[in-house]
């Protein structure tokens, strides 16, 4: 009996111990499960969120695109010198989910305290909804500073008269070209859309792929509506259908146009195949300019960057660009003087940060002179402040000249409309590139959407 | 009978926790209190009961917060009109009004259906297939099991990526081969197109998830006994009667799970196709639609009103597959 007991004692023993470390186990499955789920699900959510969380005063978060780190790093070193307290947590995150994972962290304690956007409606959503602080009275306060900030470039962060963010790179759209094939088939840049088709016809004699294109994530292609609709018709147009003025719609025959062209460019075969569904952040399409399978992309100017970096042989030799050009009257405007850009990187301050005011001071360095410097000489785009800058590279300086002589910067509509009308715009385009769609019914769907969307 | 503890001295003691449910417990009430065995028996089950809220408390809590939780304020946010970071305006039933006449949403559902029936129709089949293969007196099984496993262990943004560049039209390898062999014709922009998008994409879920039921059918074959096929050798039975007799009648419970699975993880399918095609293109699936609309076009409570719609879809489809497959139990 007595051997009988202390077997039970013990058994009673071994239950409460496997008990409580099944328990436990339990326990610690569940919160890693949880972590995983987390930082699978939202890359630097869930770091920003631990600091954010902690909140103090001590530790700023900023938020910014992944290829933009030597413009990041210097600035947070040279904010250190004035701030050696604060510790800045810079998170780097890739161009395409970026506008999702900002939308959700925005509003929560996972919100960062300073943080990139293109300005437009994807800004103004936030600034509606009081999550982003306006810097004029900062800006008053160090004039040294925001007085060498141009003030036409304010105009895409400012909403009733007060600005939420300031500028600290400013992109353009080109055309960029392979200038060894252009020569080998005997070819110019052409200086009219006319003369663009003839280079299309030549390249195809030749089996070339005249562009690479790759538009699974949309807005490559829009670049293309944007310039053909900017060369199709008033370059107003498109500000005057989404201030809603009299007579002027999504559907006027500038946006019509535009998709008309696209699908005789589908049609013509002048795209790389297949670009619907190739991922430019991935490269799918960089890689046929820099492999020569193709001898054109209509791009952004950190084109450049990028092929100093995948393939630097390419940008130093045979890499060049020509502004999209001209449709002759009476099919379009006949001027070439509208440049397709926006703000690259602009910076603001989440009004839920721990620590306003040096937030603020880290949007001072990051859009200062200096920090200018720093983009032009990791080649990252055109600076918003260009007095006082050293350019040594052509290709640069011809950036920062397009941008001053132009009459016109159009702003990417994807990133100028509200998220909704965007989207509309964005899968409309796409259709028009795969030929689901007529350019009518696209033109007629934006407008449609945009009803609904700006007269709310 | 010394002892309460020692009345049932050769029990295992959680072995007991499960059995002692309600009958035991009524039969034990009848009992005068005062049995001393009686009152040792009921302080045992309370404390068994004590043993299996701990075990299940937690689960249960990350369950309510992570899962229960969000599910009750998607229904709210389906009522909102609402941007996520705006002031939310009540709707009513707006959201839902304007998705049953939502064309974009119809067919995403469609896209769904057709990847239901491909999964069913190939995931299961080359599953069992796989599954038998590995369990047959052949050489090798051990690396064909961990070759033929792999795709389940890799990350499914890495497969997508890895897959973007094998259908790549230039320098991808479907294309390549294809010119290879004298087949130019055939080349395609796999993923570009609206007629071949889908499918393409189809074929790499199956590529990921057959090896999942692979694994499931192996489980489920190695559970019939021996003597069955033994005695149907005996009695002289072909190799494809005994599977088609034998083999599949008892798997149909593991088969039952499959298709549930299956149906299932078709209908709230996601990750590929957002990693390949971001849903462009016709592969457009509910949960895509979801969060395109959610996050994407800022319009939160319309892609929760997506997400309840799906949510309810799911839960009639389930209970439409599980009472088709009732009475899978007779053997």
């Amino acid at each position: 009996m007595a051997r009988l007991g202390s077997r039970a004692a013990l058994s009673r023993r071994l239950r409460t111990i496997t008990g409580m470390l099944v328990v436990l186990m339990m326990a610690a499955s569940c919160t890693s499960g949880v972590n995983t789920a987390e930082s699978s699900g939202a890359a630097g959510g869930s770091e920003a969120a631990a600091s954010g969380g902690a909140g103090g005063s001590d530790t700023i978060t900023i938020w910014f695109l992944d290829d933009t780190q030597e413009h990041i790093e210097p600035a947070i070193e040279r904010f250190n010198e004035e701030f050696p307290d604060i510790t800045v947590e810079a998170q780097a995150i890739e161009n395409d989910p970026y506008k999702d994972q900002l939308q959700t962290a925005m509003g929560t304690e996972a919100a960062p305290d300073v943080f990139h956007t293109w300005g437009g409606g994807y800004l103004q959503q936030f600034v509606d909804a009081d999550l982003v602080e306006p810097l004029d009275d900062y800006m008053a306060e160090n004039t040294e500073w925001s007085d060498a900030l141009p003030e036409a470039t304010l105009d895409a962060v400012t909403f009733d008269d007060a600005v939420y963010g300031v500028p600290a790179i400013l992109g353009q759209v080109q055309m960029w070209y392979r200038t060894d094939i252009f020569e080998e088939h005997g070819l110019e840049p052409p200086a009219t859309y006319d003369e663009l088709l003839e280079v299309v016809t030549t390249l195809k004699e030749n089996d070339v792929t005249p562009f690479t294109l790759a538009n699974s994530t949309r807005w490559p292609g829009a670049f293309w509506l944007i310039y053909l609709a900017t060369r199709s018709g008033d370059p107003e147009t498109f500000i005057n259908a989404y201030n809603r003025e009299e007579g002027v719609s999504f559907e006027d025959e500038a946006f019509v146009k535009a998709g008309e062209r696209i699908q005789e460019l589908v049609e013509m075969d002048a795209f790389v195949q297949g670009f619907n569904g190739l991922n430019y952040d991935t490269g799918e399409s960089r890689a046929q300019l820099w492999s020569g399978d193709a001898a054109m992309e209509l791009m952004g100017d950190w084109q450049y960057n990028t092929a100093l970096e995948e393939a630097p042989d390419v940008a130093e030799n045979s890499l060049d660009f020509f502004p999209f050009p001209a449709i002759e009257a009476p099919e379009g405007t006949g001027d070439a003087n509208t440049i397709v850009g926006g703000l690259n990187g602009a910076y603001s301050v989440s009004s839920n940060s721990g620590n306003v005011d040096a937030s603020k001071a880290l949007v001072r360095y990051l859009t200062d002179t200096e920090s200018a410097q720093a983009i032009i000489d990791g080649s990252l785009g055109t600076p918003n402040i260009t007095e006082g800058v050293e350019i040594t590279d052509p290709i640069q300086q011809r950036f920062v000249d397009a941008m001053a002589e132009a009459d016109n910067l159009q702003l990417y509509y994807d990133q100028f409309l509200p998220p909704e009308l965007a989207e509309v715009h964005l899968d409309t385009t796409q259709e028009l590139f795969g030929m689901s769609t007529t350019p009518d019914e696209a033109a007629s769907t934006v407008e449609s959407a945009a009803q609904d969307v700006l007269t709310e | 009978m010394a002892s309460a503890a020692g009345s049932t001295p050769d029990r295992d003691p959680i072995a007991v926790a499960a059995p002692e449910t309600a009958p035991r417990r009524a039969a034990r009430g009848q009992r005068p209190p005062s049995d001393p065995a009686v009152n040792g028996r009921a302080r045992r089950a309370w404390r068994d009961r004590m043993v299996i809220a701990g075990f299940l408390l937690p689960a249960l809590l990350v369950y309510a917060v992570f899962v229960l939780w969000p599910i009750l304020n998607s229904f709210y946010f389906s009522t909102l009109d609402w941007n996520g970071v705006g002031q939310p305006v009540q709707v009513g039933l707006g959201n839902f009004r304007e998705l049953v006449s939502d064309r974009a949403a119809w067919e995403a559902l469609w896209h769904n259906i057709v990847l239901i029936a491909v999964s069913l129709v190939v995931q299961l089949p080359v599953g069992l297939a796989l599954a038998l293969l590995l369990l047959a007196p052949i050489r090798g099984t051990k690396v064909l099991r961990t070759i033929y496993f792999l795709p389940l262990l890799m990350s499914t943004v890495a497969i997508g990526i890895l897959w973007s560049f094998i259908y790549n039209p230039t320098f991808g390898v479907v294309n390549r081969v294809l010119e290879t062999v004298g087949l130019e014709a055939l080349r395609q922009g796999w993923l570009g197109q609206p007629s071949t998008a889908l499918a393409s994409v189809i074929v790499v879920i199956c590529w990921q998830f057959i090896p999942f039921y692979m694994i499931l059918y192996r489980a489920g074959l190695t559970s019939i006994p021996n003597e069955i096929n033994e005695a149907a050798v005996v009695d002289g039975a072909a190799s494809w009667p005994r599977f088609r007799f034998i083999t599949l009648p008892l798997l149909r419970s593991t088969t039952r799970t499959a298709v549930v699975l299956s149906v299932i993880g078709s209908l709230r399918y996601f990750d590929l196709i957002w990693v390949m095609t971001r849903g462009g293109n016709s592969t457009e699936v509910l949960a895509t639609y979801m969060y395109s609309q959610a996050f994407s076009s800022s319009r939160l409570g319309y892609g929760s009103a997506v997400a309840v719609a799906l949510f309810v879809v799911a839960m009639v489809v389930t209970v439409l597959v599980l009472s088709r497959l009732r009475g899978a139990q007779e053997y």
